[in-house]
Protein backbone atom coordinates (compact mmCIF):
# COMPACT_ATOMS: atom_id res chain seq x y z
CA UNK A 1 0.00 0.00 0.00
CA UNK A 2 2.60 2.42 0.78
CA UNK A 3 4.60 1.54 -1.93
CA UNK A 4 1.81 2.08 -4.32
CA UNK A 5 0.94 5.83 -2.93
CA UNK A 6 4.17 6.63 -3.24
CA UNK A 7 4.04 5.70 -6.79
CA UNK A 8 0.61 7.59 -7.04
CA UNK A 9 2.56 10.56 -5.21
CA UNK A 10 5.44 9.87 -8.25
CA UNK A 11 3.36 10.16 -11.01
CA UNK A 12 1.07 12.97 -9.91
CA UNK A 13 4.38 14.89 -9.24
CA UNK A 14 6.02 13.90 -12.47
CA UNK A 15 2.69 14.64 -14.28
CA UNK A 16 2.91 18.36 -12.59
CA UNK A 17 6.49 18.37 -13.76
CA UNK A 18 5.73 17.22 -17.46
CA UNK A 19 2.64 19.70 -17.47
CA UNK A 20 4.74 22.47 -16.29
CA UNK A 21 7.52 22.31 -18.33
CA UNK A 22 5.14 22.33 -21.09
CA UNK A 23 4.49 26.03 -20.27
CA UNK A 24 8.29 26.74 -19.60
CA UNK A 25 9.27 25.11 -23.18
CA UNK A 26 6.80 27.48 -25.16
CA UNK A 27 7.42 30.18 -22.91
CA UNK A 28 11.26 30.07 -23.61
CA UNK A 29 10.39 29.66 -27.32
CA UNK A 30 7.82 32.65 -27.14
CA UNK A 31 10.97 34.81 -25.61
CA UNK A 32 13.47 34.07 -28.80
CA UNK A 33 10.66 34.69 -31.02
CA UNK A 34 10.23 38.65 -29.16
CA UNK A 35 14.05 39.49 -28.80
CA UNK A 36 14.43 38.46 -32.68
CA UNK A 37 11.16 40.88 -33.27
CA UNK A 38 12.48 43.01 -31.17
CA UNK A 39 15.85 43.51 -32.98
CA UNK A 40 13.89 43.01 -36.42
CA UNK A 41 11.94 46.08 -35.07
CA UNK A 42 15.34 48.35 -34.54
CA UNK A 43 16.46 47.55 -37.88
CA UNK A 44 12.99 47.72 -39.32
CA UNK A 45 12.75 51.57 -38.27
CA UNK A 46 15.98 52.53 -39.51
CA UNK A 47 15.14 51.23 -43.14
CA UNK A 48 11.57 53.27 -42.60
CA UNK A 49 13.14 56.40 -41.74
CA UNK A 50 11.36 56.48 -38.75
CA UNK A 51 14.75 56.47 -36.74
CA UNK A 52 18.50 57.99 -37.70
CA UNK A 53 20.54 55.80 -39.22
CA UNK A 54 23.39 53.62 -36.92
CA UNK A 55 25.49 51.30 -37.63
CA UNK A 56 26.76 50.61 -34.79
CA UNK A 57 22.99 49.16 -33.46
CA UNK A 58 21.88 47.81 -36.87
CA UNK A 59 24.77 45.16 -36.73
CA UNK A 60 24.24 44.97 -32.96
CA UNK A 61 20.79 44.09 -33.88
CA UNK A 62 21.74 41.49 -36.49
CA UNK A 63 23.72 39.76 -34.20
CA UNK A 64 21.33 39.16 -31.18
CA UNK A 65 19.24 37.66 -33.79
CA UNK A 66 21.64 35.35 -35.26
CA UNK A 67 22.43 34.58 -31.31
CA UNK A 68 18.51 34.03 -30.70
CA UNK A 69 18.30 32.22 -33.63
CA UNK A 70 21.31 29.93 -32.91
CA UNK A 71 18.80 28.66 -30.02
CA UNK A 72 15.85 27.69 -32.16
CA UNK A 73 16.71 23.97 -32.77
CA UNK A 74 17.01 22.99 -29.09
CA UNK A 75 14.05 25.50 -28.27
CA UNK A 76 12.08 23.53 -29.94
CA UNK A 77 13.34 19.87 -29.62
CA UNK A 78 10.56 18.41 -27.68
CA UNK A 79 7.20 18.99 -29.14
CA UNK A 80 5.02 21.09 -27.06
CA UNK A 81 1.58 23.68 -27.57
CA UNK A 82 -0.26 25.47 -24.94
CA UNK A 83 -3.03 25.59 -26.77
CA UNK A 84 -2.78 29.53 -27.54
CA UNK A 85 0.28 28.61 -28.83
CA UNK A 86 1.46 29.39 -32.47
CA UNK A 87 3.81 26.28 -33.25
CA UNK A 88 1.96 24.11 -36.17
CA UNK A 89 2.55 20.40 -35.27
CA UNK A 90 4.22 20.56 -38.55
CA UNK A 91 7.44 21.24 -37.50
CA UNK A 92 7.99 17.65 -35.56
CA UNK A 93 6.63 15.92 -38.65
CA UNK A 94 9.45 17.88 -40.70
CA UNK A 95 12.29 18.54 -38.27
CA UNK A 96 15.12 18.17 -39.79
CA UNK A 97 13.38 20.46 -42.63
CA UNK A 98 12.30 22.93 -39.37
CA UNK A 99 15.96 23.38 -38.03
CA UNK A 100 17.35 23.91 -41.51
CA UNK A 101 15.31 26.98 -41.61
CA UNK A 102 16.42 28.28 -38.07
CA UNK A 103 20.00 27.93 -38.69
CA UNK A 104 19.47 29.39 -42.06
CA UNK A 105 18.22 32.53 -40.24
CA UNK A 106 21.02 32.46 -37.80
CA UNK A 107 23.55 32.17 -40.87
CA UNK A 108 21.85 34.73 -42.47
CA UNK A 109 21.68 37.27 -39.53
CA UNK A 110 25.37 36.69 -38.93
CA UNK A 111 27.02 37.13 -42.58
CA UNK A 112 25.29 40.53 -42.97
CA UNK A 113 27.55 43.53 -42.09
CA UNK A 114 25.26 46.80 -42.23
CA UNK A 115 27.82 49.80 -43.29
CA UNK A 116 25.01 52.02 -44.77
CA UNK A 117 20.94 52.64 -45.00
CA UNK A 118 21.34 50.38 -48.23
CA UNK A 119 23.46 47.49 -46.67
CA UNK A 120 20.58 47.98 -43.65
CA UNK A 121 17.65 47.36 -46.67
CA UNK A 122 19.86 44.21 -48.32
CA UNK A 123 20.35 42.58 -45.28
CA UNK A 124 16.12 42.83 -43.72
CA UNK A 125 15.28 41.65 -47.17
CA UNK A 126 17.84 38.32 -45.97
CA UNK A 127 16.64 38.10 -42.57
CA UNK A 128 13.23 38.69 -43.38
CA UNK A 129 13.14 36.29 -46.27
CA UNK A 130 14.51 33.79 -43.90
CA UNK A 131 11.46 34.51 -40.97
CA UNK A 132 9.16 34.25 -43.20
CA UNK A 133 10.17 31.03 -45.22
CA UNK A 134 9.56 29.23 -41.86
CA UNK A 135 6.69 30.94 -40.19
CA UNK A 136 4.89 30.20 -43.57
CA UNK A 137 5.26 26.66 -43.31
CA UNK A 138 5.47 26.80 -39.04
CA UNK A 139 3.40 28.80 -37.75
CA UNK A 140 -0.11 29.15 -37.40
CA UNK B 1 -62.33 6.91 -55.65
CA UNK B 2 -62.44 9.68 -58.36
CA UNK B 3 -61.33 12.82 -55.29
CA UNK B 4 -58.72 10.49 -53.93
CA UNK B 5 -57.42 9.75 -58.02
CA UNK B 6 -57.47 13.76 -58.05
CA UNK B 7 -55.43 14.55 -55.27
CA UNK B 8 -53.05 12.09 -56.23
CA UNK B 9 -52.65 13.81 -59.45
CA UNK B 10 -52.83 17.11 -57.88
CA UNK B 11 -49.86 15.97 -55.93
CA UNK B 12 -48.06 14.75 -58.89
CA UNK B 13 -48.61 17.42 -61.00
CA UNK B 14 -47.15 19.92 -58.02
CA UNK B 15 -43.96 17.86 -57.09
CA UNK B 16 -43.03 17.90 -60.90
CA UNK B 17 -43.78 21.42 -60.91
CA UNK B 18 -41.47 22.00 -57.93
CA UNK B 19 -38.71 19.91 -59.68
CA UNK B 20 -39.19 22.13 -62.90
CA UNK B 21 -39.05 25.32 -60.62
CA UNK B 22 -35.92 23.60 -58.83
CA UNK B 23 -34.06 22.56 -62.55
CA UNK B 24 -34.28 26.00 -63.53
CA UNK B 25 -33.20 27.65 -60.26
CA UNK B 26 -30.76 25.78 -60.00
CA UNK B 27 -29.63 26.33 -63.61
CA UNK B 28 -25.73 27.67 -64.17
CA UNK B 29 -25.73 31.55 -64.29
CA UNK B 30 -24.45 33.24 -67.75
CA UNK B 31 -22.36 36.55 -68.92
CA UNK B 32 -24.93 39.44 -69.51
CA UNK B 33 -24.98 40.75 -72.73
CA UNK B 34 -23.39 44.07 -72.08
CA UNK B 35 -20.11 42.78 -70.07
CA UNK B 36 -19.57 40.04 -73.19
CA UNK B 37 -19.73 43.04 -75.12
CA UNK B 38 -17.06 44.49 -73.56
CA UNK B 39 -15.18 41.38 -73.04
CA UNK B 40 -14.59 41.54 -77.22
CA UNK B 41 -13.98 45.43 -77.34
CA UNK B 42 -11.17 44.61 -74.71
CA UNK B 43 -7.72 45.11 -75.77
CA UNK B 44 -6.23 42.31 -74.05
CA UNK B 45 -2.61 43.38 -71.90
CA UNK B 46 -0.27 40.65 -70.38
CA UNK B 47 1.45 43.26 -68.18
CA UNK B 48 -1.83 44.47 -66.46
CA UNK B 49 -2.99 40.46 -66.56
CA UNK B 50 0.52 39.89 -64.43
CA UNK B 51 -1.03 42.49 -62.03
CA UNK B 52 -4.21 41.14 -62.12
CA UNK B 53 -2.95 37.32 -61.62
CA UNK B 54 -0.67 38.28 -58.51
CA UNK B 55 -3.67 40.68 -56.91
CA UNK B 56 -6.01 37.43 -57.76
CA UNK B 57 -3.87 35.21 -55.82
CA UNK B 58 -4.18 32.71 -58.73
CA UNK B 59 -0.89 31.21 -57.82
CA UNK B 60 -1.43 30.42 -54.45
CA UNK B 61 -3.81 27.93 -55.08
CA UNK B 62 -3.24 27.29 -58.22
CA UNK B 63 0.55 25.86 -58.46
CA UNK B 64 2.19 22.54 -57.46
CA UNK B 65 1.83 21.86 -53.26
CA UNK B 66 4.81 23.86 -51.81
CA UNK B 67 5.58 25.48 -55.23
CA UNK B 68 8.17 28.49 -55.06
CA UNK B 69 10.20 30.91 -57.07
CA UNK B 70 9.19 30.56 -61.00
CA UNK B 71 7.17 26.83 -59.59
CA UNK B 72 4.89 29.10 -58.55
CA UNK B 73 4.18 30.57 -62.70
CA UNK B 74 3.36 26.54 -63.03
CA UNK B 75 -0.02 26.18 -62.41
CA UNK B 76 -1.01 22.60 -62.44
CA UNK B 77 -3.14 22.32 -59.17
CA UNK B 78 -2.65 19.79 -56.55
CA UNK B 79 -3.13 21.83 -53.49
CA UNK B 80 -5.64 20.02 -51.15
CA UNK B 81 -7.96 22.44 -49.52
CA UNK B 82 -9.86 21.14 -46.15
CA UNK B 83 -13.30 22.62 -45.55
CA UNK B 84 -16.36 21.40 -43.50
CA UNK B 85 -18.00 20.14 -46.39
CA UNK B 86 -14.73 17.45 -47.38
CA UNK B 87 -11.47 18.20 -49.63
CA UNK B 88 -11.07 20.16 -52.47
CA UNK B 89 -8.52 20.03 -54.66
CA UNK B 90 -6.91 22.54 -56.75
CA UNK B 91 -7.21 22.18 -60.94
CA UNK B 92 -4.45 22.39 -63.64
CA UNK B 93 -5.22 25.52 -64.93
CA UNK B 94 -2.15 25.85 -67.25
CA UNK B 95 -2.82 26.39 -71.09
CA UNK B 96 -2.35 22.60 -71.62
CA UNK B 97 -5.70 22.43 -73.94
CA UNK B 98 -6.59 18.91 -72.49
CA UNK B 99 -5.27 18.95 -68.89
CA UNK B 100 -5.46 22.81 -68.36
CA UNK B 101 -7.47 25.85 -69.57
CA UNK B 102 -5.66 25.77 -72.88
CA UNK B 103 -8.44 25.65 -75.03
CA UNK B 104 -10.97 28.27 -73.31
CA UNK B 105 -12.16 30.96 -75.18
CA UNK B 106 -11.98 34.06 -73.41
CA UNK B 107 -16.24 33.86 -72.48
CA UNK B 108 -15.24 30.72 -70.67
CA UNK B 109 -12.74 31.88 -68.47
CA UNK B 110 -15.57 35.08 -67.57
CA UNK B 111 -18.08 32.43 -67.00
CA UNK B 112 -15.86 30.58 -64.61
CA UNK B 113 -14.91 33.81 -62.68
CA UNK B 114 -17.49 35.74 -63.09
CA UNK B 115 -20.51 33.34 -62.22
CA UNK B 116 -18.64 29.98 -61.42
CA UNK B 117 -19.54 27.81 -64.47
CA UNK B 118 -17.39 25.98 -66.53
CA UNK B 119 -17.43 25.95 -70.43
CA UNK B 120 -19.72 22.16 -69.90
CA UNK B 121 -22.18 24.23 -67.82
CA UNK B 122 -21.77 22.66 -64.39
CA UNK B 123 -21.08 24.77 -60.88
CA UNK B 124 -17.92 25.05 -59.49
CA UNK B 125 -17.65 24.79 -55.99
CA UNK B 126 -17.00 27.85 -54.05
CA UNK B 127 -13.70 26.82 -52.35
CA UNK B 128 -13.19 28.55 -56.44
CA UNK B 129 -13.60 32.25 -55.17
CA UNK B 130 -16.20 33.72 -57.73
CA UNK B 131 -18.21 34.97 -55.29
CA UNK B 132 -15.34 37.73 -54.89
CA UNK B 133 -14.45 37.59 -58.66
CA UNK B 134 -17.92 38.01 -59.91
CA UNK B 135 -16.76 41.87 -59.22
CA UNK B 136 -13.78 41.88 -61.82
CA UNK B 137 -14.11 44.09 -64.53
CA UNK B 138 -13.72 43.10 -68.31
CA UNK B 139 -10.82 44.67 -69.12
CA UNK B 140 -9.01 42.41 -65.84
CA UNK B 141 -10.12 39.45 -67.30
CA UNK B 142 -8.88 40.11 -70.62
CA UNK B 143 -5.70 41.10 -69.39
CA UNK B 144 -5.58 37.82 -67.03
CA UNK B 145 -6.34 35.59 -69.87
CA UNK B 146 -3.23 37.12 -72.08
CA UNK B 147 -1.26 36.56 -68.81
CA UNK B 148 -2.27 32.60 -68.16
CA UNK B 149 -2.05 31.97 -71.90
CA UNK B 150 1.41 33.43 -71.78
CA UNK B 151 2.64 31.16 -68.76
CA UNK B 152 4.38 26.98 -69.52
CA UNK B 153 1.71 24.40 -70.22
CA UNK B 154 1.53 21.39 -68.37
CA UNK B 155 -0.17 17.96 -68.87
CA UNK B 156 -0.28 16.95 -65.14
CA UNK B 157 -4.51 15.11 -64.77
CA UNK B 158 -6.54 16.61 -62.26
CA UNK B 159 -7.45 15.13 -59.34
CA UNK B 160 -11.05 14.79 -58.43
CA UNK B 161 -12.76 16.72 -54.84
CA UNK B 162 -12.78 14.13 -52.00
CA UNK B 163 -16.45 15.14 -51.08
CA UNK B 164 -19.85 13.38 -49.39
CA UNK B 165 -23.02 13.32 -49.88
CA UNK B 166 -24.45 15.40 -50.39
CA UNK B 167 -22.05 18.23 -51.64
CA UNK B 168 -21.05 15.91 -54.45
CA UNK B 169 -24.23 16.85 -56.79
CA UNK B 170 -23.27 19.56 -58.57
CA UNK B 171 -26.35 20.45 -59.05
CA UNK B 172 -26.72 21.22 -55.52
CA UNK B 173 -24.65 23.84 -55.92
CA UNK B 174 -27.06 26.00 -57.71
CA UNK B 175 -29.19 26.00 -55.09
CA UNK B 176 -26.18 27.11 -53.07
CA UNK B 177 -25.82 30.23 -55.11
CA UNK B 178 -29.53 31.06 -55.11
CA UNK B 179 -28.88 31.40 -51.45
CA UNK B 180 -25.89 32.84 -51.05
CA UNK B 181 -24.06 34.29 -54.61
CA UNK B 182 -24.60 38.40 -54.96
CA UNK B 183 -22.84 40.45 -56.98
CA UNK B 184 -23.56 43.50 -55.06
CA UNK B 185 -20.19 45.04 -53.26
CA UNK B 186 -20.29 45.01 -49.21
CA UNK B 187 -18.90 48.74 -49.38
CA UNK B 188 -22.10 50.21 -50.71
CA UNK B 189 -20.87 53.37 -51.43
CA UNK B 190 -16.62 54.63 -52.45
CA UNK B 191 -15.10 57.25 -53.66
CA UNK B 192 -11.30 57.80 -54.41
CA UNK B 193 -8.77 55.52 -53.71
CA UNK B 194 -11.58 53.50 -51.40
CA UNK B 195 -12.80 52.59 -55.12
CA UNK B 196 -9.45 50.63 -55.50
CA UNK B 197 -9.20 49.12 -52.35
CA UNK B 198 -12.77 47.87 -52.05
CA UNK B 199 -11.88 46.01 -56.12
CA UNK B 200 -8.90 45.08 -54.17
CA UNK B 201 -10.18 43.35 -50.86
CA UNK B 202 -13.95 42.55 -52.52
CA UNK B 203 -13.00 41.22 -55.76
CA UNK B 204 -9.38 40.59 -56.56
CA UNK B 205 -8.00 39.57 -53.32
CA UNK B 206 -10.76 37.44 -52.15
CA UNK B 207 -9.80 38.38 -48.59
CA UNK B 208 -13.63 37.86 -47.12
CA UNK B 209 -13.05 34.30 -47.73
CA UNK B 210 -11.07 33.42 -45.07
CA UNK B 211 -11.25 36.48 -42.90
CA UNK B 212 -15.38 36.53 -42.75
CA UNK B 213 -17.09 33.97 -41.07
CA UNK B 214 -19.47 31.72 -42.75
CA UNK B 215 -22.92 29.87 -41.78
CA UNK B 216 -23.22 26.83 -41.46
CA UNK B 217 -23.78 26.40 -45.00
CA UNK B 218 -21.08 27.93 -45.98
CA UNK B 219 -22.58 31.10 -46.90
CA UNK B 220 -20.93 34.63 -45.42
CA UNK B 221 -22.12 36.34 -43.08
CA UNK B 222 -21.69 39.60 -44.65
CA UNK B 223 -23.21 41.62 -41.80
CA UNK B 224 -20.05 40.53 -40.00
CA UNK B 225 -17.34 40.91 -43.16
CA UNK B 226 -14.40 40.63 -42.28
CA UNK B 227 -14.27 39.56 -38.67
CA UNK B 228 -12.20 36.79 -38.61
CA UNK B 229 -12.96 32.90 -38.97
CA UNK B 230 -11.99 29.71 -37.67
CA UNK B 231 -9.35 28.68 -39.74
CA UNK B 232 -11.09 25.89 -42.86
CA UNK B 233 -8.00 23.87 -41.88
CA UNK B 234 -8.54 23.70 -37.95
CA UNK B 235 -5.47 25.11 -37.57
CA UNK B 236 -5.76 28.82 -35.43
CA UNK B 237 -8.12 31.42 -36.38
CA UNK B 238 -8.03 34.20 -38.96
CA UNK B 239 -8.04 37.78 -37.29
CA UNK B 240 -10.69 39.96 -37.18
CA UNK B 241 -9.35 42.82 -39.50
CA UNK B 242 -12.12 45.45 -38.73
CA UNK B 243 -11.29 48.14 -37.05
CA UNK B 244 -12.95 46.42 -34.29
CA UNK B 245 -9.29 44.55 -33.74
CA UNK B 246 -7.04 46.14 -36.38
CA UNK B 247 -5.37 49.07 -34.99
CA UNK B 248 -2.60 49.37 -36.90
CA UNK B 249 -1.50 52.55 -38.81
CA UNK B 250 -2.59 53.01 -42.52
CA UNK B 251 1.02 53.43 -43.04
CA UNK B 252 1.34 49.79 -41.18
CA UNK B 253 -1.26 47.65 -43.02
CA UNK B 254 0.50 48.69 -46.05
CA UNK B 255 4.18 47.96 -45.07
CA UNK B 256 2.55 44.40 -44.18
CA UNK B 257 1.47 43.90 -47.20
CA UNK B 258 5.17 44.52 -49.13
CA UNK B 259 7.25 43.47 -46.25
CA UNK B 260 5.48 40.53 -44.21
CA UNK B 261 6.09 42.85 -40.75
CA UNK B 262 3.37 43.19 -38.46
CA UNK B 263 4.19 46.50 -36.34
CA UNK B 264 5.76 44.61 -33.83
CA UNK B 265 8.00 43.10 -36.52
CA UNK B 266 6.66 39.44 -36.14
CA UNK B 267 6.95 37.94 -39.59
CA UNK B 268 3.56 37.26 -41.48
CA UNK B 269 3.28 33.08 -41.40
CA UNK B 270 0.75 30.46 -42.31
CA UNK B 271 -1.78 31.27 -45.36
CA UNK B 272 -0.99 35.11 -45.01
CA UNK B 273 2.33 34.38 -46.03
CA UNK B 274 1.78 33.69 -49.98
CA UNK B 275 -1.10 36.77 -50.04
CA UNK B 276 2.01 38.92 -48.48
CA UNK B 277 4.17 37.61 -51.31
CA UNK B 278 1.54 38.81 -54.17
CA UNK B 279 0.83 42.05 -52.77
CA UNK B 280 4.23 42.33 -52.80
CA UNK B 281 4.12 42.75 -56.25
CA UNK B 282 1.82 45.33 -56.83
CA UNK B 283 2.30 48.95 -56.93
CA UNK B 284 2.70 50.87 -53.55
CA UNK B 285 -0.44 52.78 -54.46
CA UNK B 286 -2.60 49.25 -54.09
CA UNK B 287 -1.28 48.62 -50.67
CA UNK B 288 -2.17 51.93 -49.87
CA UNK B 289 -5.63 51.66 -51.25
CA UNK B 290 -6.22 48.21 -49.51
CA UNK B 291 -4.87 49.83 -46.20
CA UNK B 292 -7.40 52.72 -46.58
CA UNK B 293 -10.40 50.46 -47.44
CA UNK B 294 -9.58 48.25 -44.12
CA UNK B 295 -9.65 51.36 -42.19
CA UNK B 296 -12.95 52.29 -43.57
CA UNK B 297 -15.24 49.39 -43.25
CA UNK B 298 -17.14 49.72 -40.25
CA UNK B 299 -16.12 47.21 -36.86
CA UNK B 300 -17.11 44.20 -36.43
CA UNK B 301 -17.26 41.02 -33.96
Amino acid sequence: MKKLMILALGLTLSSTAVMASDADIVEARQAAMKTIGQNMKALGTMAKGAMPFDAAVANASAAAIAAEAAKISALFETQAHTGDDEALPAIWENYADFTAKGEALASAASSVSIASKEDLGAAMGQIGGSCKACHSKYKK
Amino acid sequence: MITLLRAVLAFCLLALVGLAVAWFVTKPGKLDPEFRAELRSAQADVTAGEKVFWAAGCASCHSAPEASGDAKLLLIGGQRFASDFGTFLAPNITPDPDHGIGSWSLENLALALKQGVSPGGTHYYPAFPYNSYTHMTAQDVADLKAFLDSLPADTTANQPHELGFPFNIHRSLGGWKLLFFRDDWVMTDAEGELVRGRYLVEALGHCGECHTPRNPLGGLQKSRWLAGAPNPNGEGKIPNITPAELDWAEADIAYYLESGFTPEFDAVGGHMAPVVENFAKLPAEDRAAVAAYLKAIPAAN
